[in-house]
This record gives structure tokens, sequence and C-alpha cells, in this order.
């Protein structure tokens, strides 16, 4: 009795002290089945400048105006569709020479990301792991949409958007063009639907986060008080001791920082801008955002009832442009580079891994010897193939990366720096997943932008230990 | 055939008894039975002769402190708990009815894009700390049953799904109310039957439900604020109607008058209506008149009420310096007892606790 006593004891205490909550791994839909990709990217070291000219240049559609092909062949589209413009009824086709106002994405990419590509643990000017959220929103723009690992193997877009900066811009500024352009069909059209004016874009920023009644502005859990627009951690601007970032909408969060720049090292991250909010103290802007009509456009489509002006000429409301001056387009070039990328390490290897669970491992560098930044994905044919830097922790396994020029001074940390960034990728076996005997398998490691040819390891694997007294017959090799 | 056996069993008898009891606070403590925190607290944080405490938040960017301010809400703040959430996303929540616990919804998870919240049980009497429920908007007040055994809330398990949960102190859950396709559901209070009473927002308006039980429709409109009279009879909300928040005070049964309902049909600006529990009457905070308002205008500005003490002594408002609802200006959480103001170092205000 006593022993029967004591183990129900020693059981209760085992129970205790487990986690707090013991789930099974699954991700957010967003993610994929086969859980969130893992990229590394390069951080600007002046995140300002460096970010501000990229979103100015992806917002006019200046890095790609058609789909590009690979080194590997594979063709891949970030080229910009353009913006349709006009009213309900009398809307253009898009039209690739007009901009969306660069102050909206530049806002959007603060909101999102406070203009950070890679996670918080790499140095401005360093290479490591891309920011990413839980349910895979990537990089500046966290961009969600496709970015879903449906496979186990990412698509070169994929790749792209999480390793690189200027295509994660390119990719967020089509996400946006199509929130907008998804109007008048699905979405409602503020004022005259005038891409140029900042007031315009009120739907298509709401869209960009969903088109949820979380960021309807007369949701009744929203304080009517809180101001029209978030401070943005202004202290000159509305609420800012009283209210938080969580207490206004999406749009209010954007346009709020719009007007109130944030600001980085004491500089301000961009030039305040004008505009005016919509005036729900007018009737028909009010009945525009009825929930009847709110419900008719997001659950059925059915949205022109939510139209509502941008110009009140009776109390001098007008919409407003975005001052920013269009870029310079040769500026495009000089943000992508020249990247030309060559991988050092053996054609193929035999990796044999032992009942502890270790496994031998070959080391691949990939170099960019030309210049900028030279993003490449990596792919398995096995999953029992891990691809990892050696000092990543357990369960990273890289599925696309960067090289950087040695042109470039790479931080690594503090005042550390290196001429450019070679990346080093450690080839080894999960035995756990690897089969009985003797398996082959194969690592490419693929340029995608700029100069490069795949590269290609063959891997023998063999798993040694498994059964005793086993004798394992690698044709053509003895062992 | 000898003492030994004997022995065995009264050693026998002391070890269950022990493993028994140790096992019954260990599976206690580890899966939050409501009891334990009873058996275990004592309100050593908040000494009973210090109150009735104003129970509110002094925000951080990171963390929130939750304090309890004695004396009438005079007195110095007391840090109950610090309550970590996402940057920006400060914590939402309501005292029970007994005084004992705060509930609160905080956006611990996810991204500033994308939070997502938990329902936390905080006991004011020895700031304990338990996650009830994850997974939850974080737009919401909970809403406590009258027995502060459980509290309402609101979770969204699919796109256009919206469901009113009850959980209790330990954290079982029972389903309320279920619906689709609406922009929301917004638990308002039990009556004291224990009904809970909600606001169901969608394409008709809005529908007062008690129970799963469509009442009567509100208006065609949205409507907020919505609060229920002590005894449970009368509905006070804001409806907004052509651009103004007007203030509106309904019986739950149709067909019934409300005894309050003609004084607030002046068209003025009404916002957030809470009951006088001395006097059964509601408040408002309005918009100043070019006469002047009716509540407590005196100071100028605009006062939104929050929260009585429980013996209707001492109200805490949001006092706001600008002139009118367009333009409210800055606040400031403010206690009025006696015709005296006193400000209070808290940007929210969760209820009053008298220990």
């Amino acid at each position: 009795m006593v022993r029967t006593v004591a183990a129900a004891l020693l059981l209760a205490l085992a129970v205790a002290a487990l986690p707090p909550r013991a789930h099974a791994q699954s991700w957010p839909e967003t993610c994929g089945t086969h859980g969130p990709f893992d990229f590394d990217t390069y951080e600007a070291l002046d995140s300002r400048g460096t970010y501000n000219l990229a979103i100015q240049l992806a917002a006019e559609g200046k890095f790609f105006t058609a789909p590009y092909r690979t080194p590997a062949g594979e063709t891949v589209d970030f080229s910009y569709p353009g913006v349709e413009q006009g009213p309900r009824g009398a809307r253009l086709p898009p039209d690739p020479s007009v901009r969306v106002p660069p102050t909206i994405v530049r806002s959007i990419v603060w909101v999102e990301s406070s203009y950070q590509m890679a996670s918080g643990s790499v140095p401005w000017g360093g290479v490591g792991p891309a920011l990413r959220s839980f349910d895979c929103g990537f990089g500046l723009g966290q961009v969600t949409t496709g970015m879903a690992n449906t496979t186990g193997t990412p698509s070169a877009k994929q790749v792209l958007s999480g390793t690189h900066f200027v295509f994660n811009l390119a990719e967020s500024v089509r996400i946006l063009v199509s929130k907008w352009n998804a109007a008048p069909e699905y979405r409602p059209v503020a004022g005259t639907g005038d891409p140029a004016a900042l007031e315009d874009w009120y739907f298509a920023i709401w869209s960009y986060n969903g088109f949820a009644w979380s960021n309807h502005p007369l949701n009744p859990e929203r304080d009517p008080w809180r101001g029209e627009v978030y401070h943005c951690l202004d202290p000159e601007g509305p609420g800012y001791s009283w209210f938080g970032y969580g207490d206004y909408t999406y749009p209010e969060r954007v346009y709020g920082c719009m007007r109130y720049p944030p600001k980085r090292d004491g500089q301000r991250m961009w030039e305040p801008v004008e505009f005016a909010m919509p005036r729900f103290d007018q009737p028909d802007v009010a009945s525009a955002f009825s929930a009847e009509n709110w419900l008719e456009c997001a659950l059925y489509l059915r949205c022109e009832a939510m139209d509502y002006p941008t110009t009140i000429p009776e109390l001098g409301v007008e919409p407003h442009p975005d001052p920013s001056p269009p870029a310079d387009p040769a500026l495009g070039a000089a943000l992508l580079g020249t990247p030309r990328l060559a991988v050092e390490g053996p054609a193929s290897a035999i990796l044999q891994t032992s009942p502890d669970g270790t496994s031998e491992s070959v080391t691949l560098s990939v170099r960019n010897t030309g210049a900028w930044i030279g993003p490449f994905r990596v792919r398995t044919s096995a999953p029992w193939l891990r691809v990892r830097h050696p000092n990543d922790p357990v369960g990273r396994t890289l599925d696309g990366g960067v090289a950087i020029g040695s042109e470039t001074r790479v931080v690594v940390s503090g005042a550390q720096t290196t001429a450019g960034y070679v990346s080093v990728l450690l080839v080894d076996i999960d035995r756990a997943l690897q089969p009985q005997g003797v398996a082959h398998g194969t690592v490419w490691v693929e340029p995608l932008f700029g100069e490069g040819v795949p590269f290609r390891l063959d891997i023998t694997a063999v798993k040694s230990g498994a059964l005793p007294n086993q004798r394992i017959v690698i044709p053509g090799l003895a062992r | 055939m000898n003492s030994s056996p004997v022995l065995r069993t009264r050693v026998s008898g002391k070890a269950i008894a022990i493993a028994l009891g140790t096992l019954v606070i260990v599976l206690g403590a580890r899966f939050g039975a409501p009891w334990l925190g009873e058996a275990l607290g004592s309100p050593a944080l908040l000494p009973s002769d210090a109150g009735p405490y104003l129970i509110g938040l002094q925000p951080g960017e990171a963390a929130d402190r939750i304090v309890a301010i004695g004396e009438g809400g005079t007195g110095a703040a007391i840090e109950v708990a610090v309550l970590p959430h996402l940057p920006g996303f400060s914590a939402r929540g309501a005292v029970s009815p007994d005084g004992r616990y705060l509930a609160a919804v905080v956006a611990t998870s996810g991204t500033a894009a994308q939070p997502s919240a938990e329902l936390l049980l905080v006991d004011l009497w020895n700031g304990r700390v338990r996650s009830l429920l994850g997974g939850l908007p974080y737009l919401q007040d909970p809403v406590w049953a009258n027995d502060s055994r459980s509290v309402a809330v609101t979770r969204e398990p699919f796109l256009g799904t919206v469901e009113v949960i009850r959980v209790g102190l330990g954290g079982g859950q029972t389903l309320l109310v279920e619906r689709d396709g609406v922009l929301g559901i917004y638990p308002v209070g039990f009556a004291p039957d224990g009904t809970l009473y909600s606001v169901l927002l969608d394409a008709r308006g809005s529908t007062l439900l008690r129970g799963a039980e469509e009442v009567r429709l509100l208006t065609g409109g949205l409507t907020r604020d919505w609060t229920l009279s002590p005894d449970g009879r009368e509905l006070a909300f804001v409806a907004l109607e052509g651009g103004k928040y007007l203030g509106r005070v309904v019986p739950v049964e149709p067909g019934v008058a409300a005894a309050q309902a003609a004084a607030f049909a002046d068209g003025r600006q009404r916002l957030a209506p809470v009951w006088d529990p001395a006097t059964g009457r509601v408040l408002f905070a309005e918009e100043p008149a070019a006469g002047g308002g009716a509540f407590a205008q005196s100071t100028g500005g605009i006062d939104r009420p929050l929260a009585y003490a429980p013996d209707g002594s001492a109200l805490a408002v949001e006092h706001w310096d600008g002139s009118s609802f367009a333009a409210p200006g800055r606040p400031e959480v403010q206690v009025i007892r006696g015709g005296e103001r006193l400000p209070v170092a808290v940007t929210r205000v969760f209820g009053w606790s008298a220990p």
C-alpha cells in the first residue's frame, strides 16, 4: 500500500511538473502544413536611408517591369502591376506608370515591422534569420500571402520574399495594389478612386491587414475619443499618454504614422504628410460605415453602399497628394546589385549516423564573388537531409539565405565587421527520419538572382548500429 | 501472525492521508482549482480597513501594473500584479462582484498586426495570476456572473463565427451563444436570475439577447456601451445615429415602459452609461450644452463615468478637459466623493474591491 501511495504521489508530482500547456506542434493556416520556412536575410546598416529608397522605388514600380528567370530557370514575378483609377462605374484599367503614394508604404512597413527585415537578434548591417511572425509574415512588409509551406520546399518567389528586402518590398506593394484593385468589384471606393489621393487609399490599407470588423472605425469596442489617428509614439500626437497601438484600427495606425512619423536615432523616418480622415460626423459618411453595409461588403462582396466621399466642399475637406518627389529609376539597379554566387564543397559525400543520434556532416560555403546581396535557395530531396549553419539551434533547417559581396562591410557584432558574408552550410542527417540501412539523397543550392549556377551535392546516408551485427554494403565502396 | 502487519497498516494509513492531501493540493495547483486560491488566499495585499479599493491600470509599453488604490481611491497605489503584453496592447478587464478577482483580457501572443489574447484571473487578495483561456480576441471586456464564480467572454473559432462562452474559475467552459455571419456578440451582464444578456450586432442592427434568445431589436444601427440595471429590468446604451452618439434606456422586455427613457431624448450626444447603485438612476457622459451640462460639469470639460463604489459613495470618472465630443481634450481619472474631485494615477479603471 505504501508503494502504491508513493507511486501515486510521484505521479502527481510528475503531472504537476509538466509544462503548463503541451500542444502537438501545429501552425496557423498561413504557414502551410509543413510549417514555417527558415530564411536568412541581410539587414541594411542604414535602415532609414536604404529602406526608404527601396520603398520609394517599389511604390513607383521601378524595380521589376516583367517576370524574370532565375539562374536555375524558374520564372518569378515581382513586377509592378499598376493601379486602377477612377470612381465606381468609370474605373480605368491598371496603369503601371501610376504609383502608390510612397508615404503610405513607408508607414505600412513601419507598422508591420518597424523597418526590420531581419529578426531582432540580427544587428543592423548583419546577416541572420529573417523577421517572421507566428503566422508566417516575413520581413519588412510582413508578407504572409503566398508564404505557406505546402510542399516542404519553398518556391523561388518565397525565398526571394523572405531573404531580400527589395523583393520583400516589391511583393508588399503588389499585395497592397491588389487590395486597391479589388475595388470596385470586391471592395468599396473611397473618394473618386484617385490613387494620387492619400485619403482614397483608406480601404486598401484596411484590407492589407484584413477587411476585419476589428478594424472598423465604429467598432463599439474602440473608444470614440481615441483621436482620429494613432500618435505613433509621438508625445505631441493625440492620446499619447492614454492610448496605445492596440487601441487603434489598422488604418488609424498607418495614417497616424504618416502624420506623426516615427523616429530612429532622433531622426524622423520620413516627412509628415497632410490628409483628412473620414468625417463620421457627416451623416452620409457615417451611414456608409453602417453595420449592414460592412457586412454586405465583407461577407457578400456587395460594397457599393460603403463608398464614401473624401471631398466635402462645404466643409473645405479635400484629398491630399503625397509630396514625395519621384525617385531616380537608376537607383533601383544599385539596390539590386550584381551578385554572382559560387558554392564550394564536395559533389558527393557519405554520411553515417550513430545510435546516439549524432551524424557525420559535410560543409558547403556559398560565396558571393559579385556585389551586394546574393539570395539562394536550399532544396533537399529527402526530409532526413538537414541543412543549417554550424551554430544554428537544433531544429533550424535553412530553406534560403544570402551571401554578401566583399565590397560590403557586414556587421558581425558590435563594431566587428567582415568584408562580405560567406554563408557556411552544414549538411547532416536527421537519424530520427533516416531510413534503415543505406539511402541516397541530394542537396541543391540555387542562386535566385544575378549570376551563378545551381550546385548539387549527392549524399549517401548510412544508418549504422541499428541492428546487431548489421553489415552494410554500399555498391562500389567498402566500409 | 505477529505485530508486523499491524505496524505496516498504521504506517500506511498516515502515508495515505499525507499522500492524498499532497495529491489534492498538487493537482489543484496544477489544474487551477478555484477552491485552492480561496484556501490559500487572504486579503494580505489589501487590508480590509483601508478599503474600498479602486482597481486600475498603470500602462507600460510591454507590461501593465495592476494597482489597488485604497481609502476610496485616495490612498497610495498598491501593486497587485504586473501583466506582460504585446507592445502597445494594454489589458482590459473587470472586477468580480465580490471584489476578489480581476478578470483581464490581455494580448500576449501573436503579432501587433494579428494579436491573440488570454483571459487571466488576478486574485486581488494575493496577486496570484492564472491563465484561464487563450486564443481570444483582445478587443473585449469580460463580464462577471453575479456569484463571481465565472466570466463570460467571446471568441471567434472560425472566420465569421462568434461564440459567447462562460469560463469558470477553474477554467471549465460552457458555450452560451453561437452565431455565424454577424459583426459581433457583446456580453452585457447577468440578470439577478443568472441569465446572461448580450447584444448581437448584425445586418439588422442591434438586437438584445437573453441567453441565446432574441428579446428585442434595440435599433437598426450600431450601438455601444451597453449596461444592465442592477435589477436586470432596463438596459442603458448608446446608439450611433446620423454620426451622433445618443443615449438610450429601454426595458429589456418589449412593451414595458422605461422610467428614464424620456430623459435622454433631447438629441444631445452621450456615452458610457453607468447605474448608480444607491439611486438606481443611470448616468451618461454628456456633451456640454450651451447652458451647462447635467452632470458634474462645474469644473468644465466632460466626465465619462466609469464605476461607482459598491456603496455608491464615490464615483470614478474619466475627466476630459475639452468642450465637445468632437474635441474632448485630454483625460484624467478622478474620483468624485461628496462633491470633491481627486485625481488618480491610472489610465483604466476595472472596478472596486472592498475586502
